[in-house]
Order: structure tokens, then sequence, then C-alpha cells
């Protein structure tokens, strides 16, 4: 029997003026070179433009991108190496999830997942020409 | 026996209203714990039988990630502190959990490392 592989869940930020393309392209990358290591996707999130609780690089608000793939650790290097080098990712974070992945308990919590939680993480804020809100300090 | 406990507390030197009786070394204790009184009542708040929410049922501990934060920060100051769990009641698996998730949140930009977050003023 083959041996559970580990999953992992990743997410990335990108600047807001990148185009829906540039977007498209980054995680086609990352999609590939999962699969060329041998992983699967599992579940795949875009959490929409969010705004800040900090600036990060001089940004206010970013695009959240959120992945659950398995894999072996030499995938992760690779994954990293690869957000790092594009220029539009300015935060991400890799999260082992499970030394042995089993897909089908984790797409049932999905799925009873309290609603509360998409509506959060959806939260679409309003454009910079409506009055800003007061900066924190 | 009754020398035993003399023995006892003689060592221990602890004020005890009667040495012989067995329930003096508890009420040794209670003299013990009041003995810093001002401190004692000061930090207390009073809430010593608050059980864990999480696992008492009332909030589901699937809510306990970095994914929530409009969740997690119920349990920071308007400073962006985490609550201690002296007051929120958590017990000290919960606690560990909720500080390892707002960490996370806060590195991603979700919660902030001072006031609470986005909508903060």
């Amino acid at each position: 029997m083959a041996k559970k592989l580990a999953g992992y869940e990743t997410t990335f930020i990108t600047r807001v003026d990148q185009t829906e393309d540039q977007l498209k392209t980054l995680k086609d990358r990352l999609f590939a070179i999962v699969k060329d290591y041998k992983g699967e996707i599992i579940h795949q999130e875009d959490w929409g433009k969010r705004k800040f609780a900090y600036p990060i690089v001089k940004e206010v608000r970013g695009q959240y991108t959120h992945f659950v793939y398995t894999g072996t650790s030499d995938l992760i290097a690779e994954l990293e190496r690869n957000l790092r080098l594009n220029e539009q990712t300015l935060r991400f974070m890799t999260i082992c999830l499970a030394k042995e992945f089993d897909k089908d308990t984790y797409m049932k919590e999905l799925g009873t997942g309290t609603p509360l939680k998409r509506e959060e993480r959806m939260e679409v804020t309003p454009a910079p020409g409506a009055a800003p809100a007061a900066a924190a300090v | 026996m009754a020398k035993e406990y003399k023995e006892k507390s003689a060592y221990k030197k602890r004020p005890s209203n009667d040495e012989d009786s067995y329930d003096s070394k508890y009420n040794d204790m209670d003299d013990a714990m009041d003995e810093g009184k001002g401190r004692g009542r000061k930090f207390s708040g009073g809430n010593k039988k608050k059980s864990c929410r999480f696992m008492s049922g009332e909030e589901d501990t699937a809510n306990l990630t970095y994914k929530n934060p409009k969740f997690l920060s119920t349990f920071m100051t308007e400073h962006g502190k985490i609550v201690s769990r002296r007051i929120t009641g958590n017990c000290a698996m919960v606690q560990r959990k909720l500080a390892l998730e707002i960490k996370r949140a806060r590195n991603l930009a979700l919660l902030g490392f001072i006031g609470i977050g986005p909508n903060s003023n």
C-alpha cells in the first residue's frame, strides 16, 4: 500500500494591482510543481482582496490565495523558492496539516465548517476612494 | 498519633488552632493562603469554577484557526494583546492553540501586532 503523503496548506499574498492573468499563471505554475513532485492539490480558495492590519512593503491591501495539497518535503522548498522569486508576492506561509494526510476527513471537515468562516474570509473591503478608517496608532 | 501532627506543624511553623485534630492540617493550609490577603484577593477575580467554553461544547474548536480573525480577535485586548487564560477561562490546551493561531494570523496581516486588525481605530 502506498504510504500516505503529508498534507500542507499554503497561503500567499499578492499585490492588488496584479491582473487576473498574472495571478492565474502563478497559480498554474505552482500547481504544476505540485504535480511534478507527485503531489495532489486537494482544495483551493481565493480569499479575495483584503485590507492589511499593518502595511506590508508600504502596501495597504492585498490579494489572498490559499490552497491545500499533499506532497513530500522537498516539494515545499521548491514551492517557496518560486513564491519568493515572484515579484508580485508579498508574503507566504506554509503549514503542515498532518504527517499522514487523509483527504476524506479533511473534505468532511470542510463541508461541516461553520458558515461564519466563509463569510468572514470573503471580506471585501471598500475601495481606497472611500474615506479610509483612521490609521492605527 | 497526636505527637506526629505536633511535630509536623512545628517543622513547618504554621499557626494552627487545634494541634491535635486531623483537620488542623487543612486549617493551616487555608490560613497560609489567606496570609497574602491583599494580593490574593486582588488577583483571584472570583472565577474559580469557570470552565473552558470549548471543552464544555459552547464553542467549536474548529473555529480556532487563523482563517477566522474576527473570532480570534474576541480573545485579544483593544491594543492587540492576547488575553490571559485566567480571565477568559480557557483550558491550557485551547490557550496554546489560540496563541499559535493568533500569531499565525498576525504574520499574515489578518490580525495586528498593535491593535486588533484592519478595522481598529
